[in-house]
Formats: structure tokens, C-alpha cells, sequence
């Protein structure tokens, strides 16, 4: 959420006061084409507000200077959960505790749910929005992880028109993704998974509720003991959140047995050298990759039976 | 209201807090809370070195900022903050900066805003010395001193019995090194102190520990007569000890609020409360012990080494304790005090407490491993008889502790030898700890005042704060116990130097002994004259009298008085008792409280998370007043302690010496996910003066407790704190 | 940049519409505990970690540390003293006197407001201890409560789930 972690040497804050000094204005528009034209009008001068867990508390701390907000809240079309056969759509004002609790992702994607669940802590999640976090972009939050592993569409929207953008190609480095200023995401669209796949979701934090180190993200297509499909999406090992092709197209067609996926998982350790953190050293965060990986091919195999 | 004798006793063992509502329904007032119309808002302005003399402030910008209407610096005010430092002299505002972010003066503003920007507009001119920021370097022989006379003090001896002598009769000698780190209070309520003047009396809202030691300390400080001072203090998000006497934000207050004639409210933020308040040094102790083939130890030889920041306020000698757990006949502690260039240290929740224990515990541990002794046994086998060898103790329950312990916790079904290759260990692995502990309980002065009205109810005035030990209803439960009146109809008038009388307030585990006892000593003068006044009433004999459910009342059933009538037809206003007790402990004396901590830990043998799993604290502290508050007290010292082991420790920039991780998301303190159901058995025993402490001695045995389990699981030996998840792999041989 | 932007807003706060002139750079916490004089809400940290400034905001918990005073326009905002009073307490109030799951009482009220808003999302489910920790993982204590809250919370839960408290 704060600036401070990508780089992952802690420098001492500018500030230690957490009060934003300087005056802003401040915008509610209730039509998203207000807000747009609001944008267009202003060009750099100002930032759109969702739910405000990252941008205020990086204004308190003085790490980002606002002459303008932009508050989308009012903005009710950005809100909606909606389903078709195939793929699932979540406007960009939906909160983490919306997502995590809806019965329709639950039911059409359940690591969704379950990696919305988990995000910081509750007070947290009641506030947080997906487009928030597909937004800011940061390499190893849960919800950008989560749009690589499924292959999420983003709908991109300004004055001008919309465009869809793929996750893939959305997350350009760290807190660096392919909007521009006076662009937002309206919406992310989900396809929904076919067939009998399992699951899995893990991440390492020091603290339960802290930021996290790694994310591990899996989903595997299991027939007759035999992979059909691998995906596997990290966070925390790179500048933006990663798929490990490497990996998938080594699981395709391979056996769904314990030695398979351990050397899969060895593969997925090695590719990495994660940056170390104040308690922990690369070494180990690197060690951990293979100990992750290993852990949600394994339950994504048997949730998959 | 009445029933028999037994069941009122026994209900009144287990009894809500008296403010507990107050705080439900979010009416306590803390120091934060108070409203003023004239209010200004304070703030300090910070060094932005870490060492060296202010040689110029410009304060002509900062005094731009339309709301300020006071900058006070070190160059206009020479306060001494007397508590600042324990062996040299401190100032409120210095002008030899000693570490990044010491104070060098404070601005008043009408608003926040304006506080903080103007003292980030204020200019320094230094003469920057260079830094020391770790104990190797502020030692070399020309390290720049932080002091005059160097930056090195000690060493600090704790010495008894022959040491040389059990040294050569030891059939074995067991050495290790043990280090921990520097950890922050944290309590919830950040510093804040809210001053102000009428005429030449001085009132501070201040959240303090102890309402008295900081009415004497701003007292002195500012050379005010005590009368001249009033400190209330209402309710206080806890401090766990760095907020025990005046701190130099009330002084700071005090002075802004002169200057402008107006009532200041001092706050710190977060960030500066971890980087300016005082926590727990970190340690670098180096054990030996002297030990026969039974399993007997005979004496220790420590030598440690505290890395006790720019200025410290601990009054004691910073690695003790241990000295009286285990009955050795000799002793010998060498503990040196070193400087640095980093954010100040002072007293935490038993100051010298659990570092001090891990230590010894952690080798006592060693020692039973070594010589294929079980854990509980060889505790029991070297428990302590007499302090010191030589003082007698007052009561002493270790030994019960630790056997009702291990009896509840089927020790010995659940112990087994730890595993020999854990390289080989698969998947989650479970081990099993204990721990023992002591605490001082000292006795000391109190007073307190009773006052019994017309109407039956009865007012107690204390000098006690309750920062959350629950203080306020103990010290009611003493005097309802002794005088056979219900609690609920006792008012409890506390937190204000005018109101009530003095009493050491919550530190140092002192209250319920030092205030307890005097409450005690009310109640039974009261008692007295109520039975005196009822007998002349009556006709009856005093002894075949008693107050029983708030009623004066005959052993034969004839006599039913209410207490307010007493007091009416006696033809007084109120029947008043007060008493100051001064206790002290005979020469050949000692006091302490004990406790064993059992655990089962789980750890993850291939990331190396360790989780807390069943937890059993067993504490004697004499007899318990209250034992719903009670438990909390345990509870809370053991989740504290959890978090010691595992997730805090203060990370210290080797370039300035500031804190890295000064800030609740990166310094962890543990949350609801993380401690498990604590389990709390109490072992009750008689001590002649009464109660015995119990707020500090829960936290001490917690980190060996956590530290010996691993090892039990694991066989692998972490001797550095906070324990790390990738030392222990690399223990395990896995990384 | 000039001088402070202010903008005029609207909203419910304990059951009363309230209107009042506010500076952008105010949160929340700052406009509930200065201007309206609600002292329960407490500034812990100001970082979004501890949750003693935790209100609710249209039913939610929420840090008011990290949400705009403007923010609020239009909403309903609850505080502590908008639930229970010391003559007639609520359950939960009650749960955590009667079971000691206090101790200083700074994060009390945020503990409180952390669990109202777990308890409101309560569906028919009888509810797991691990699920209450987590629901209060935002909320920290210091002197170490966890044990007596989450009793205190599970208690009240039940008392929510059998219909004998109907919450608002």
C-alpha cells in the first residue's frame, strides 16, 4: 500500500507526522462523464480517490503532494458485480469486502474471493477498492496478482473513450501500469474458469494483516493424473506482479505427481533472486518461493480432484 | 444483597472493573480528550542530526506561520528535566544533540496544522560531530563522546558467595551468549500533556503512571512548591513504564503554556513516540555456569554489555534478576552501560526483566539438555531457598508453581528428548517449554483515605491512576473485603493530586503492596469506629459485633443496623479514617513474586514460522485481590512477551542511528491472530504483608519459555531475540 | 498554493443530521474529535494499522485516520456514543465488562466499533473463534486483551444469532 515497501530499503520518512499540510480541492462528481471531463480539464493537476487506503495515507506522509481530488464514490455505475455465462464483471469502486463476500464470486471464482479475503485487515477491506488496487499497481499486492493468474481484462475509460487492456500487459513495473493521468479503470472482467481445476492461495507475510513479501498464486486442470492446464502468478519478485511461463509450460502434459511438482517448483525458486527485506535475506525469500510454490501446486491438485 | 459470609467472599474474588462502563460507552477522558475554548497545540522541534551543539536557531520563518504564538529553544530556556537521565544532567531542550531527533525546543499554535509546519520551518545551525550508533563502536578508544565522561559507565556488580570457589568445585562448566533487542513500549495512547496557569499554580493534565512522582518531578524541575502543582490524570492508555514520573512533554507544556498564557495541548505522533520516548536496551549478556554432574548449579558468572541509546532513565542495573530464581550460593554479574548516538532508553515492563531471564533460562535449559535432566526437574532441583543465598524470603511459592504446572499441563506426557538431525524433520514439528520467573515485591508508602456518610455509602480517595491494571478496583476490593461492605457501594475518588492522598501510583508492580496495604489500614481504623459507635448504640459488646453486606450486625441475629444510620444517630456528618503506612522489609528480608510459564510451540520445519500454541502461566503473588483483573494482567504480560520472541525488535539505522522500523507497520505488535488461548492458574500462598506484586512478573519468563520449546522441537538453540524464522532454518540446516 | 479549501457538508452522525463548513485536509477522526467534540474515537497511530480511530461509517468499520472528512457527505456515521450508554449498555458493552476484555480502555472503542461491524455482517452461521479473530485482526491492544475480547465477541455473537439482540 505505501511507497516505502517497493523499495524494500526502509528510509526514513520525510516526514513523522501523518497530517497532510498542504490545501487541495476536492471533487465528488456523481456521473463517471463529469469525473472524466473533470480530468480532462486538469490534465496532471489532480488524482482520482476510491477508497483511499493507499493515496491518504500517502499524503499524510507527504509522499505524494495533491493540489486536486477527484472522489469517485458517488460514481454508481462504478459499483456492480455482474455475471454472464462465461465471464464475471466487477466494476472498479467494488470493496475487497464486497468482493470477498459476494455468493457470485464465490461461486464462479473462489480465489478470488479468497484472495480479496485476505487483503490487510478488516477496517481495511471495508474501505479498499479493486480498482484502487489494480491501479496503483504495486508488485506484490493481492489483487493485481490474482488479474495476471486469471487473465483478467481491465477496462480503461477517459474523456475520450475506453479501451480494454490485458493484465499482462496493464502492470508495467513497480506502482507503474498503463494508465495514464486522467484515464481510470471503470471495470475488471474476469473469464470465468471451465472444468474441474484446483486452487490455491498463499502469501508470506511477517505479521498476519501485514503487507506482503511473496504471493503465490495456482490454478491447475487435473485429468486422469495428468496437468491439462498450469497457472501459476507471483507477486514480491519482481517489479510487477509475474506469471512464471517457465513453469506452466513445464507442468503441461506432465504428471500431477509429488516429484514433478517439487522440480516445478525448484524452477520457479531459481528463476527469482527477490530483493531482501530488513528481517529477512534474499537467500531466504528465495528458498521460500520453491517452499510456496511446491505447497499451492500440491492443494491446487487436490482441490482439484 | 446478603447471603452467607462464604458467598459474598466469593463473589467478590471475580469483579468487573469499576470503570469498565466508562470505558465501554467511551466515556473516559484521556489526556487527548479534554476540551479547551483557548486551546493551543504543541509540538517539538526535532534535531536533524544525530550529534552534535546547536550553535544557531532562526526562527523568523516558523514564526511566519499566521496561528503560532510561542517557539521556546534551547537557546531561551535551560529547564532540567532531573528524570531525563539517570547519571548525568538533561535538559528539556538541549543544545548537545545526542541522537536524530532530540529535542531542541517546541512551538505553540492555534491549530495542528500550524504546529507542525512551523517547527519544520524552524532553522538549525550545528557543529555536527560524528555518530556512534552500536555499543563496538561507541567503545573504541576514540569514539566521540556523547558524554563528558565518556560513553561508557560501569560496570555494575551484582555479587554473592565464593564464585571462584564453585567455579573450581564444578564438576562442569556450561558457557553461552545470548542477545536481544531494543523494543518499544507501544502502548496504545500516544504522549500527550495538556498544561496550564492560574496565576503561579500550574494544573497538567498529564497521562502519567504516577500522579505524585510527576507532581514532585515538574515541581523541582521548574522550581515550583509542591502545592503550587496539580497533575491529574483520569484514565491512561497504559505506558508499561516510560511514562512513570514527569517526562519532558509535561515540562514541555508547562513552559509553552507560560509563555503564552494559554492552555497547551503536547502531543507526539506515532513515529515520534517510538523515535523520542524511551523503550527497552538491547542486551549482549555472556553467561557461564558452574555445574555438578547431579544437576546442581552452583553459582553464575555473567558479564553483559547494554546498548542503553543517547540518554537513559533506568534506575537499576540493567541485566538483573536471575541472581534469585535458583538457589546457587554464588553470583557474580558485570554489567556495562554504553552510550550511543540513538533514540533514549528507560523502563518497559519489568525493565530488566525477561532479557535478564532469557538468558539464564535459555542456559539453565542448556544445562538440563546437556546432562539429559527433564526440564521441570531440574528447575525444581534448583529453585530458590534463599535470595541470594542468605535473605529469607517472605513467601515462596516457585516450587508449587511449577508442579501444579507441569500437572496441568501433563508435562511429562507431552516432553520428550528434542529430535537429533533436524535437517530431516518433515513438515510441522510440536515442542514443548518451560520457564521460570520472579519478580521483586517490594513494600513502601501508602496512603488512603475512607469516608463513611449518612447516606450508608462510602468514599475511597487514592492517589492511583489505573492505567489498566485494574488499580482503582483492587484497591475498593480491599477495603470492601475488610470492612464487609459491598462493592457497589463504594465510590472510588482517584487521579487527582488535589483530591486524593499519596500513593506511588502503577509502576515498579508497587500499587496493590505499597497503596494496597494502606487501604487496608483505612479500612480496619474504619471499621473500628463504626463498631465503637455501634456498640455505644446497642448496648452491645464490639466483639459480638460485625459489618457484614454493608450492615452492622450481632452474632445472635438481635441487632441489624444500617451503616448510614450508625453515622446519623452517632451525630457526625461522616466518620472519616485515613492512613499513611510506611512498610519496609526487614534486613534480612526478600520479596518476590514467581511464576513457571509453560508453552507448545508449532513450528513449520520448512519456512521456519514458529506459532504459539498452548499456552499455561502459573503465577504466586501471595494472595489476589481481584481474579478477573488479575488474569488480564497475566494475559497481557505473556502477549507482550509473545511478541517480544517473535515479531518486535527495534531495527536501528547504521546510518544516523534512527529507528528503521519506528512506525506500527513495520514494528509489529501482536494482533488477535496471533496469541493463543492463554491459560492462567494462580497458586495462592500467605506472605506477611499481604498481597504481592503481579503487573511485571508475567512478561519475564515468556521469551525463554518460547526460545526452549523451539529448541525442544527442533534441537536448534536460538540464542538471538527477537527469534528469527531464518535462523532457525538455518539451525535446522535447511538453508 | 493558496490558502485551506473548504467545502460545506452533510451527513448523519449518531442518528442526527448535521451539516458543518470543513477544511479538505481534515480526516475524519480530526472532524469527529475537534469540531464535533466525539472524543471516542482515538488517534492511535494514523497510519491505518492499530484501529482505535475505528467509526462506522454506512454500517462498516472503518479507520477514520485514512478517510477525508469530505468523504463522509451523505453517509451515516456512527461512533461509540451512538451505541449504549452507561444506564443502558448494549450486550457486547456488557460482554466485555462482565468478561474483563478491557484493561487501559485507549482501544476500547475501536475494539467495540470493530466488533458492531463484525456482528452486523452476521448471517445465520454460528460463528468459528479463528473467524472472530481474523474479523478483529485490525484492532490491536497492547496490554494484550485478545483472549477475554474474542470470548467476549463469540458470547455476543451468539446473542445475535438466536434473535435476542436485533442490531440496528
Amino acid at each position: 500500500m505505501i511507497l516505502i515497501f517497493v523499495e524494500r530499503i526502509y528510509t526514513r520518512p520525510p516526514r513523522s507526522h501523518n497530517v497532510i499540510l498542504e490545501p487541495f480541492d476536492y471533487l465528488s462528481p456523481r456521473l463517471l462523464d463529469e469525473a472524466l471531463k473533470e480530468a480532462e480539464k486538469r490534465g496532471e493537476d489532480f488524482k482520482f480517490l476510491a477508497g483511499g487506503q493507499s493515496l491518504i495515507p500517502m499524503m499524510k506522509l507527504g509522499l505524494t503532494r495533491v493540489s486536486c481530488i477527484i472522489d469517485l464514490k458517488k460514481i454508481r455505475e462504478l459499483s456492480f458485480v455482474e455475471s454472464s455465462q462465461r465471464e464475471l464483471r466487477v466494476g472498479a469502486l467494488v470493496k475487497h469486502v464486497e468482493l470477498e463476500r459476494s455468493p457470485l464470486v464465490k461461486s464462479s471464482i473462489p480465489i478470488l474471493s479468497r484472495a480479496a479475503g485476505a487483503i490487510a485487515h478488516p477496517l481495511v477491506r471495508n474501505r479498499g477498492t479493486i480498482g484502487g488496487s489494480i491501479s496503483l499497481g504495486h508488485p506484490s499486492a493481492d489483487l493485481p496478482v490474482i488479474s495476471l493468474l486469471l487473465d483478467a481484462k481491465i477496462e480503461v475509460v477517459s474523456f475520450r473513450g475506453n479501451r480494454w487492456v490485458r493484465a499482462r500487459d496493464f502492470f508495467r513495473g513497480p506502482m507503474v501500469t498503463d494508465l495514464k493521468t486522467t484515464e481510470i479503470v471503470r471495470s475488471v472482467s474476469f473469464t470465468i474458469p471451465r472444468g474441474k481445476y484446483g486452487w490455491a492461495f498463499r502469501k508470506l507475510v511477517m505479521s498476519h494483516g501485514d503487507f506482503p513479501l511473496l504471493i503465490v498464486a495456482t490454478m491447475l486442470e487435473v485429468e486422469g493424473g495428468i496437468i491439462k492446464e498450469a497457472r501459476i502468478a507471483l507477486g514480491g519478485v519482481g517489479e510487477t506482479p509475474l506469471r512464471e511461463i517457465n513453469v506452466e509450460e513445464f507442468l503441461k502434459d506432465r504428471e500431477a505427481s509429488e516429484e514433478v511438482i517439487s522440480k516445478a517448483a525448484r524452477i520457479a525458486s531459481s528463476d527469482y533472486t527477490p530483493p531482501p527485506s530488513p528481517e529477512l535475506s534474499s537467500g531466504y525469500l528465495k528458498r521460500m518461493i520453491e517452499v510456496y510454490v511446491r505447497r499451492c501446486l500440491k492443494e491446487s491438485s487436490w482441490r482439484g480432484e | 444483597m446478603s447471603g452467607s459470609y462464604v458467598e459474598v467472599e466469593e463473589r467478590l474474588r471475580s469483579y468487573p472493573r469499576v470503570d469498565g462502563l466508562k470505558k465501554v460507552t467511551g466515556l473516559a477522558k484521556y489526556a487527548a480528550d479534554w476540551d479547551f475554548e483557548d486551546l493551543l497545540y504543541g509540538r517539538v522541534i526535532k534535531s536533524s542530526i544525530p550529534h552534535g551543539l546547536v550553535k544557531g536557531v532562526d526562527t523568523s520563518e516558523a514564526l511566519k506561520v499566521r496561528g503560532v504564538r510561542a517557539i521556546v529553544t534551547c537557546l531561551d530556556d535551560q529547564t532540567i528535566w532531573n528524570a531525563g537521565e539517570r547519571f548525568h544532567r538533561r535538559r528539556v531542550f538541549t543544545d548537545h544533540v545526542r541522537f536524530l531527533g532530540d529535542i531542541i525546543g517546541a512551538v505553540a499554535a492555534e491549530s495542528r496544522f500550524d504546529a507542525i509546519k512551523a517547527a519544520g520551518l524552524v532553522k538549525v545551525e550545528y557543529q555536527e560531530y560524528p555518530g556512534v550508533f552500536n555499543v563496538e563502536d561507541a567503545m573504541k578508544p576514540n569514539a566521540p563522546q556523547i558524554w563528558e565522561d565518556g560513553n561508557v559507565r560501569g560496570p555494575l556488580i551484582t555479587n554473592y558467595g565464593d564464585i571462584e570457589g564453585d567455579f573450581a568445585r564444578a564438576d562442569l562448566i556450561v558457557e553461552a551468549h545470548y542477545r536481544t533487542s531494543r523494543v518499544a513500549n507501544a502502548q496504545m495512547e500516544p504522549a500527550a500533556s495538556l498544561a496550564w496557569w492560574d496565576g503561579d499554580r500550574l494544573t497538567v493534565i498529564a497521562a502519567t503512571q504516577s500522579i505524585f512522582g510527576c507532581r514532585e518531578g515538574i515541581a523541582r524541575d521548574l522550581g515550583l512548591p509542591l502545592e503550587k502543582v496539580r497533575v491529574i490524570t483520569q484514565y491512561k492508555g497504559g505506558g508499561f513504564g516510560n511514562k512513570a514520573s514527569s517526562m519532558n512533554y509535561d515540562l514541555i507544556a508547562a513552559i509553552l503554556a507560560k509563555r503564552t498564557g494559554r492552555p497547551v495541548l503536547v502531543e507526539l505522533s506515532r513515529e515520534e513516540e517510538f523515535s523520542l520516548v524511551h523503550g527497552r536496551w538491547s542486551t549482549d549478556q555472556h553467561l557461564k555456569a558452574a555445574v555438578t554432574r547431579e544437576g546442581r548449579v552452583l553459582g553464575v558468572k555473567l558479564k553483559a554489555y547494554c546498548d542503553v541509546g543517547a540518554y537513559t532513565r533506568h534506575v537499576g542495573k540493567f541485566v538483573e534478576g536471575p541472581e534469585v530464581y535458583y538457589s546457587t550460593t554464588s553470583w557474580s554479574s558485570e554489567v556495562y552501560v554504553v552510550y550511543t548516538n540513538t533514540p533514549p532508553t528507560g523502563h518497559m515492563r519489568a525493565p530488566t526483566g525477561p532479557q535478564s531471564c532469557f538468558a539464564a533460562e535459555s542456559l539453565m535449559d542448556e544445562i538440563a539438555h546437556k546432562l539429559r535432566i527433564n526440564p521441570v526437574d531440574f528447575r525444581l532441583r534448583n529453585a530458590v531457598i534463599r535470595a541470594h543465598n542468605t535473605l529469607r524470603l517472605t513467601s515462596n511459592g516457585l516450587r508449587d508453581c511449577l508442579q501444579v504446572g507441569a500437572e496441568e499441563f501433563n508435562w511429562y506426557e507431552r516432553w520428550r528428548e528434542p529430535p537429533e538431525d533436524p535437517s530431516k524433520l518433515n513438515d510441522t514439528v510440536k515442542g514443548v517449554g518451560v520457564a521460570i520467573g520472579a519478580w521483586h515485591s517490594r513494600v513502601g508508602r501508602g496512603e488512603a483515605r475512607l469516608s463513611l456518610g449518612q447516606d450508608g455509602s462510602l468514599k475511597l480517595y487514592v492517589g492511583v491512576v489505573d492505567i489498566g491494571t485494574g488499580a482503582k478496583t483492587t484497591m475498593a476490593l480491599i477495603a470492601s473485603r475488610h470492612l464487609g461492605i459491598p462493592l457497589e457501594r463504594i465510590e472510588v475518588t482517584w487521579g487527582d493530586t488535589d483530591l486524593v492522598p499519596y500513593s506511588i501510583g502503577e509502576s515498579g508492580s508497587r500499587t496493590t503492596s505499597f497503596t494496597g496495604n494502606a487501604v487496608k489500614e483505612a479500612a480496619l481504623k474504619l471499621k473500628r469506629q463504626i463498631l465503637v459507635a455501634a456498640s455505644r448504640l446497642t448496648g452491645m459488646d464490639e466483639d459480638r459485633l460485625e459489618i457484614r453486606g454493608g450492615r452492622v450486625v450481632s452474632r445472635d441475629g438481635r441487632v441489624s443496623l444500617d451503616l448510614g444510620e450508625v453515622v446519623r444517630k452517632a451525630g457526625a456528618e461522616e466518620f472519616q479514617a485515613f492512613a499513611s503506612t510506611e512498610q519496609g522489609l526487614g534486613e534480612d528480608e526478600e520479596r518476590l513474586s514467581f511464576a513457571a510459564h509453560f508453552c507448545e510451540v508449532e513450528v513449520d520445519s520448512e519456512t521456519g514460522e514458529v506459532k504459539v500454541k498452548d499456552y499455561l502461566a502459573v503465577h504466586e503473588s501471595g494472595e489476589i485481590v481481584n481474579l478477573l483483573t488479575a488474569e488480564s494482567q497475566v494475559k497481557g504480560g505473556v502477549t507482550m512477551g509473545i511478541g517480544m520472541s517473535l515479531t518486535e525488535g527495534l531495527i536501528i539505522s547504521p546510518q544516523d542511528g534512527s529507528p528503521l522500523n519506528g512506525n506500527f507497520m513495520t514494528y509489529r505488535i501482536p494482533n488477535a491472530t496471533q496469541v493463543p488461548r492463554i491459560r492462567v492458574k494462580f497458586v495462592e500462598v500467605e506472605d506477611p504483608y499481604g498481597p504481592k506484586s503481579l503487573g511485571e512478573v508475567p512478561i519475564v519468563p515468556v521469551l525463554a519459555r518460547i526460545g526452549n520449546a523451539i529448541f525442544n522441537a527442533t534441537g536448534v538453540r536460538l540464542r538471538d531475540l527477537p527469534f528469527s524464522r531464518e535462523a532457525l532454518l538455518r539451525g535446522m540446516g535447511r538453508l | 498554493m493558496g490558502g485551506p479549501v473548504i467545502k460545506e457538508i452533510s451527513f448523519k452522525l449518531n442518528g442526527r443530521p448535521v451539516s458543518c463548513p470543513v477544511d479538505t485536509r481534515l480526516t475524519l477522526l480530526d472532524l469527529l474529535r475537534d469540531s464535533f467534540r466525539l472524543k471516542s474515537p482515538k488517534r492511535g497511530c494514523d497510519e491505518t494499522v492499530c484501529g482505535a480511530c475505528a467509526v462506522l461509517v454506512d454500517g462498516r468499520g472503518i479507520c477514520s485516520c485514512t478517510m477525508l472528512a469530505v468523504e463522509v457527505e451523505g453517509s451515516e456515521v456512527v461512533t461509540l456514543e451512538g451505541l449504549g450508554s452507561e444506564e443502558e449498555p448494549n450486550p457486547l458493552q456488557r460482554a466485555f465488562v462482565e468478561l474483563d476484555a478491557l484493561q487501559c480502555g485507549f482501544c476500547t472503542p475501536g475494539q467495540i466499533i470493530g466488533a458492531t461491524s463484525f456482528l452486523l455482517s452476521l448471517g445465520e452461521e454460528e460463528v468459528s473463534e479463528e473467524e472472530v479473530r481474523e474479523a478483529m485482526s485490525g484492532n490491536l491492544c497492547r496490554c494484550g486483551c485478545y483472549d477475554n475480547i474474542i470470548k467476549a465477541v463469540i458470547r455476543t455473537a451468539e446473542v445475535v444469532r438466536r434473535g435476542e439482540w436485533k442490531l440496528r
